[in-house]
């Protein structure tokens, strides 16, 4: 069979032409994970907010309190101020400095702590550094009029030594303050039996902690649980990160070994700057975390938001579910809170992996976390000046108002709405 | 008059072929490394411009013809810390050949009075840049720390390493490669 030269011809310059034509110069590649939650999405989320500022503010948290208010802490230069909202966040009390006089060492990585305890009682915890930063003070300081003054800060502890981060407080039903940091790797512990008047020696609960990622702690009855990411002997790619949890069953005189939240290992040798989240409804654990298991093992170009729960107090977790649909982003920082409803929503900090974008995502359950509405933006980086959106925190009051607070350099700014579910 | 269509014919996809080379061979003249900027393997190191701790101001892209080191690292970071000697010695071995290290403190994230006292202890000379709006971490895709981009003298990233501490003995062979 005789073929026209012009075609043989034509073909020869497509082969040529295609020989030249450029690789892409970025390829994303998006590696199948298991137990993704978000394969049918149900629903978009869409929710209609209004966003208060508090534009000095350097480090924040966000809580909600039995008498369903909602208390904002925040950083600010060498000291933390509190202020209360009655309206699910619509608006704040005049912010109390809480530290009076201490200097604090505020950090935007690290989560400032409080704790709402019965009738009034709001508790805080603050670092102080030494001029060397060798070892910090650990200091208290509780409220009992719903944080529009505060005591006088009572010292909990003084580490002459280590690299002293993350401080924690939970309160019992007693309005007992129980306090957890970090040390270098080591996980801290101590506890007042008298309302924070005194503490106990500080104890170490264990040598595996992630040094740069927040704790989060909190009591149920007369159990204490402290859910962390772990800093695990590794392999050659890296020490394991996963999320793991502690419990006490005595008051914090011992704690259980640890139960593994994360159903597969995350190898990387760095630190991703990201602690576990949780929240709890109706005696079901919820905690959301970021690893980057979908990554080739020793590299971390980006990661996903996972949920799991317990149904026995911590004692054994669930698969882990994927909740970002989008494998092509960096996902990181999830904060995830319970409506009254039992509605699970969870919002996050996402950064594109190809150019300078970068979001806050919010998205809800209805189903325990088994499928995840397709997530709405609240923030974007479209505005220079106010840079990424980032550290988001979650929390809804007992009729059903969200507030989420984010953190960008224009200070705290906190979207809220109305969610009956 | 057959004859005619089919070289009329022949000189249309003869034309079409070359137009194809030519749109093609126009993308790909200049190659994604000397042209496009991102934080991977094989592009060039986005450019920045930021103060030292002595207020000395460094950008990236005057330092082209020699072989960069860029560490993002913060002070409360431990496998940051530890690779910081390391880092000395290999800068210190090589800084004659025309390495230069530049060790950005993620400053926005960090506590800026922690950082002097820290490069003092550590007796480090390396200049050290501070990233206070974080607009440097974006350019780069900060995920975790410590992050470290090896450039070539063309200004073209030769390897990402992330997290730390980096073996003085392959951060010596990072080094070497990008000072050939």
């Amino acid at each position: 069979m005789k073929t026209p030269r012009f075609i043989l011809l034509f073909s020869l310059c497509i082969l040529i032409g295609y020989g030249c034509t450029p690789s892409p110069t970025q390829t994303t590649e998006s590696i199948p994970t298991e137990g993704a939650a978000t394969e049918s999405p149900i629903a978009t989320t869409t929710v209609d907010f209004e966003v208060t500022d508090f534009p000095k503010a350097q480090s924040h948290w966000l809580t909600s309190g039995s008498d369903g208010n909602l208390y904002l802490i925040y950083g600010q230069y060498n000291s933390l101020f509190v202020a209360r909202s009655t309206d699910g966040g619509q608006t704040f009390s005049e912010p109390v400095l809480a530290t009076g006089d201490k200097p604090v060492h505020v950090l935007p990585i690290e989560r400032p702590a409080i704790a709402i305890g019965q009738d009034g009682h709001v508790g805080i915890a603050w670092l102080e550094m030494p001029p060397d930063f060798h070892g910090a003070k650990i200091w208290y300081a509780a409220s009992e009029d719903g944080g529009a003054t505060f005591k006088p800060g009572q010292l909990v502890a003084d580490e002459p030594d280590g690299e002293v981060a993350m401080v924690q407080v939970a309160l019992d039903k007693a309005r007992n303050p129980i306090l957890a940091w970090l040390n270098g790797s080591k996980l801290k512990f101590a506890r007042s039996f008298d309302q924070g008047f005194t503490f106990s020696e500080t104890a170490s609960i264990g040598d595996g902690s992630c040094e740069c990622c927040q704790p989060q702690s909190f009591v149920t009855g007369e159990n204490i649980h402290i859910a962390y990411r772990s800093l695990e002997p590794g392999n050659d790619k890296g020490d394991i990160r996963d999320i793991v949890m502690t419990h006490s069953e005595d008051g914090g005189q011992t704690f259980q070994p640890v139960t593994r939240v994360s159903d597969t290992h995350w190898y990387l040798p760095a630190c991703p700057i990201a602690g576990p989240s949780l929240a709890i409804h109706e005696g079901t654990f919820y905690i959301a975390w970021m690893d980057g298991r979908s990554e080739p093992p020793g590299t971390f170009s980006r990661g996903d938001i996972w949920l799991a729960s317990s149904h026995d107090g911590g004692k054994t977790f669930s698969r882990n579910i994927r909740i970002n649909p989008d494998q092509s982003t960096h996902h990181t920082l999830p904060s995830v809170a319970i409506g009254p409803g039992g509605r699970i929503h969870i919002a996050w900090e996402a950064q594109a992996s190809d150019t300078r974008e970068a979001f806050l995502y919010y998205t809800t359950s209805d189903d325990g976390g088994q499928t995840f509405a397709l997530p709405q933006t609240i923030a974007a980086n479209t505005d220079e000046t106010r840079g990424s959106p980032g550290k988001p925190v979650l929390a809804i009051d007992s009729v059903g108002r969200v507030a989420l607070a984010w953190l960008d350099r224009q200070g705290v700014h906190i979207a809220t709405w109305t969610d009956m579910k | 008059m057959r004859l005619l269509q089919r070289r009329v014919l022949y000189l249309i996809f003869l034309g079409l072929g070359l137009l194809w080379i030519y749109l093609s061979a126009e993308k790909s003249s200049a190659s994604p490394t000397e042209t496009v900027a991102a934080p991977q393997k094989g592009f060039l190191a986005p450019d920045f411009e930021l103060n030292t701790t002595s207020g000395e101001t460094i950008k990236l892209s005057e330092l082209r013809g020699q072989a960069v080191l860029v560490n993002l690292w913060a002070t409360w970071c431990p496998p940051c810390r530890e690779e910081m000697q390391s880092i000395e010695k290999v800068h210190n071995e090589y800084k004659d050949q025309g390495f230069v290290v530049l060790a950005v403190n993620m400053t926005y994230q960090d506590n800026p009075q922690k950082i002097a006292p820290f490069l003092n202890e550590r007796g480090l000379t390396f200049p050290v840049l501070l990233d206070e709006t974080g607009n440097m971490a974006d350019d780069y895709q900060l995920r975790s720390l410590p992050s470290s981009f090896f450039i070539g003298r063309d200004g073209v990233i030769n390897e990402v390493v992330i997290g730390g501490p980096m073996a003085e003995a392959l951060l010596r062979t990072r080094v070497e490669n990008i000072l050939r």
